[in-house]
This record gives structure tokens, C-alpha cells and sequence, in this order.
């Protein structure tokens, strides 16, 4: 009994001291764990930028379509290449449903020629041709990419298109056009885009022509944004972005070597 | 001490650099790897942002010492092994993605940096805590361990 007494107290101090503890590793880890998270929210708050206009010729689609895709885009990046050819699939297999803003994102320190290539392009834009202009640009990108002179593809290609070659040369070097392909990188810069294609699909990023792939999953859960005939399936996630991901294994190489 | 601060400060600034860019460009990094479904790399590139953030801003404060520095000794771990593995497979690495996206670091280089780090990560185990550490406030009013494990004050 007397023993029993004694020892209260000292039971009593272990205890105090544990708490105390653990009150201090609770505070420790709170402010440990706020301090970082905040920071990066901060950070993450201040990086919000305005988008810079888009040229009509640089978009397609209807404005009010359900789903919004913003590109940032490369012509000398063959992932770019790739993610072309799922864009026009994704227009053929939803048509009306998309809307796509086409933005110049030309990665100048290891593609010699895209900044000339967004520029050119957009020359062929302002006379109407921008898409098909775009389109070749990514077919023949091994040809004029590794060139060590300015290639002679970017007029062949206009002349191709059909585009007025006085007034196509002139604007190759029209500050105005030069000015928006930069203004387009400056954003690029703002919204911190490193790799190409990066899209924003209803204002969510996507990098990557694997990630646009598997964001078309998605799509086809929309049964009002799926086509007539798939709405059925389309509602269960069975629609046809199935038939584009089982595609997706072509795309394993990119980031291209 | 020194060895706490700059594993602990490496992986505060990478987790921070990782964080503060779209956690889609550090997926594409993780793609890029082969090992994981592209579909998980988004999952992955949070929590290896998030665990690198937190478990270095622990181990600057000395919070956990030895607990983090043994995740991060693993995560390092964990890296040489996927760095490795890309050589033997021979994919070509644009970019490790070690510090995010950008970096430009190739696997090689990479593998030496994170064997370098792992060898600072075992000093920070074995001396970290002793030092300035968040750990030494909170066991302030422990009693001295000797050897045989009991306690001076049970004594």
C-alpha cells in the first residue's frame, strides 16, 4: 500500500513529461507541415497570367462547343506530329463538339527552324490557310528541322497551299507576326510549359500526345458531348475514344530520343 | 548537421520546384520511364513531390531525423534503381525530371549524383539528430541512455 503511494507521483511526472512531448511533436509537426504548403500555394497563386487573343485563323470549332482544347504547339517536335493526327481524329469522330485554340510554342534552344516555321505559318494564316499550312509542316518536319540553312520547304509548302508569294514573303518578316508568335511563347513562359504539346482541356492540362490519348476517356462520358449513334455506350465510358486508346501503344516513344 | 542540411535542402528545393510547376510536365518525366501505366504517372508525380517537399523540410528542422533520412535514403533508392533500369533498356532519357522538368540531366550523370546523395543521406542517419535538430527540443528533458537501455532516473 505504501508502495502504491510512492509511486503515484513519479507515474504522475512520466506522464506530464509524455504529454509534454507529444504536445511538442504536434507543434512541430504542424508548423512543419503549414509552412511548406502554404509557400507553395503562394507560389502557386502568383503564377496566374491573363491569356493572350488567339487569331481566328488559329482557331476551330465552334466558341461555345463542350469541350475547349488550348494547344501549345511546336512544329519541329515530332510528339507534336503525333498529337496532329489524334486532333483530326478527335474532330472527325466529335464534330461541332470541339473547340481548339492553336498557340506557337516553338522550343528555339533545340528546334533550330520553328520559331521561322510558327511564323511562317501563321503568314500562311493570315491568307486563309493555316490548318493545311500546319498540317504539311508536320508531315515534312524531319526534312526541314535538321537543316543547317533556312529551309526551302516553307515556301515550297506555300506555294503548295496556294498562297500568294509576295505577300507571304512579306510577312515573314512583318514585326506584327513575329511579335504574336513571341507573345504566345511569353504566356507559355507565364503558364511554366517546359514540354510540347501541352494542351489545356477545359482549362486542365494535359502534356504529351500519351496524356491526350488518355484524356479522350473522359470525353466519351459526356453523353451529351458523344455522337448520336454512340450514346449508349457512350454514357458507360464505351465510346469512341476506345477506339482511339487502343492506338495508344504507338505513342510509348514519346518524349521522342 | 551539414549532411542534414543539404539532403534535407536538395530535396526541399526539388519537391518545391516539382510543386510549383504543373504536376502534368513532371508525369511526362515519369512517362518517359517505362514503368509505371501512364495513367498512375500524374499519382506518382504528386507523391513524390509532396513526400520530397515534406520529408526535406523535416529533415532540415531535424524533425524525425533518422525516420526521414531512411525514406529518403529509400526514394534515392528507388531512383538509381529506375535510372539504372532505363540504361539497361536502353531508353534515352531527355531529361531525369530529378528537379521537375527541364533539368536537361542525363541518366548517367543522375545515377553518380544520386549515389553522392545517398552517401550524405547515411551521415545524416547516423550523426543528423545531434545537432540544432527540432528532435533534441522534444527529448530535451529525456534522461541519458546508457548501455544496457534503462535509464538513469529508473536507477
Amino acid at each position: 500500500m505504501e508502495n502504491a503511494t510512492t509511486q503515484l507521483p513519479q507515474t504522475r511526472i512520466v506522464l506530464n513529461k509524455e504529454i509534454r512531448k507529444l504536445l511538442k511533436i504536434t507543434f512541430s509537426g504542424f508548423v512543419l507541415v503549414f509552412i511548406p504548403a502554404m509557400t507553395v500555394l503562394l507560389a502557386r497563386h502568383l503564377n496566374y497570367v491573363s491569356e493572350v487573343p488567339v487569331p481566328s485563323f488559329r482557331q476551330k470549332g465552334p466558341e461555345n462547343a463542350p469541350v475547349q482544347i488550348t494547344e501549345y504547339t511546336d512544329f519541329a517536335c515530332p510528339g507534336c506530329g503525333h498529337a496532329n493526327q489524334t486532333l483530326h481524329t478527335l474532330f472527325s469522330l466529335y464534330p461541332g463538339k470541339i473547340h481548339l485554340k492553336f498557340k506557337h510554342y516553338p522550343l528555339k534552344t533545340i528546334h533550330k527552324w520553328s520559331l521561322d516555321a510558327a511564323i511562317a505559318a501563321d503568314c500562311a494564316g493570315k491568307q486563309g490557310k493555316f490548318w493545311d499550312y500546319a498540317d504539311r509542316l508536320f508531315e515534312t518536319q524531319e526534312k526541314w528541322n535538321g537543316s543547317l540553312q533556312k529551309p526551302g520547304e516553307f515556301l515550297e509548302i506555300a506555294l503548295k497551299t496556294g498562297i500568294k508569294k509576295d505577300i507571304f514573303e512579306s510577312c515573314l518578316s512583318d514585326t506584327g507576326t513575329i511579335k504574336a508568335v513571341e507573345m504566345d511563347c511569353a504566356e507559355g513562359d507565364f503558364k511554366d510549359i517546359h514540354a510540347t504539346p501541352t494542351f489545356f482541356i477545359n482549362k486542365e492540362r494535359v502534356v504529351g500526345p500519351k496524356q491526350l490519348l488518355e484524356k479522350t476517356k473522359f470525353f466519351d462520358r459526356l453523353s451529351s458531348f458523344a455522337p448520336p449513334h454512340q450514346a449508349d455506350g457512350a454514357s458507360k465510358g464505351l465510346g469512341p475514344a476506345k477506339l482511339l486508346l487502343s492506338e495508344a501503344d504507338q505513342y510509348w516513344d514519346w518524349p521522342p530520343g | 548537421m551539414a549532411a542534414r542540411l543539404i539532403i534535407g535542402g536538395v530535396f526541399l528545393y526539388s519537391g518545391f520546384l516539382k510543386l510549383t510547376a504543373p504536376p502534368e510536365e513532371f508525369a511526362a518525366a515519369i512517362e518517359a520511364y517505362r514503368i509505371i501505366p501512364p495513367s498512375m504517372a500524374i499519382w506518382a508525380a504528386h507523391a513524390v513531390s509532396w513526400s520530397e517537399l515534406y520529408l526535406g523540410m523535416f529533415l532540415v528542422a531535424g524533425f524525425f531525423t533518422k525516420l526521414c533520412s531512411m525514406a529518403l535514403g529509400s526514394m534515392l533508392a528507388v531512383f538509381i534503381f529506375a535510372l539504372a533500369s532505363t540504361l539497361l533498356r536502353n531508353i534515352k532519357l531527355l531529361d531525369c525530371g530529378c528537379f521537375g522538368s527541364g533539368g536537361g540531366r542525363t541518366a548517367p550523370f543522375a545515377i553518380l549524383e544520386d549515389i553522392v546523395l545517398l552517401l550524405i543521406t547515411a551521415l545524416a542517419f547516423l550523426y543528423g539528430h545531434k545537432l540544432l535538430a527540432v528532435d533534441k527540443w522534444i527529448h530535451a528533458g529525456d534522461a541519458p541512455k546508457i548501455n544496457d537501455g534503462s535509464s538513469l532516473q529508473e536507477k
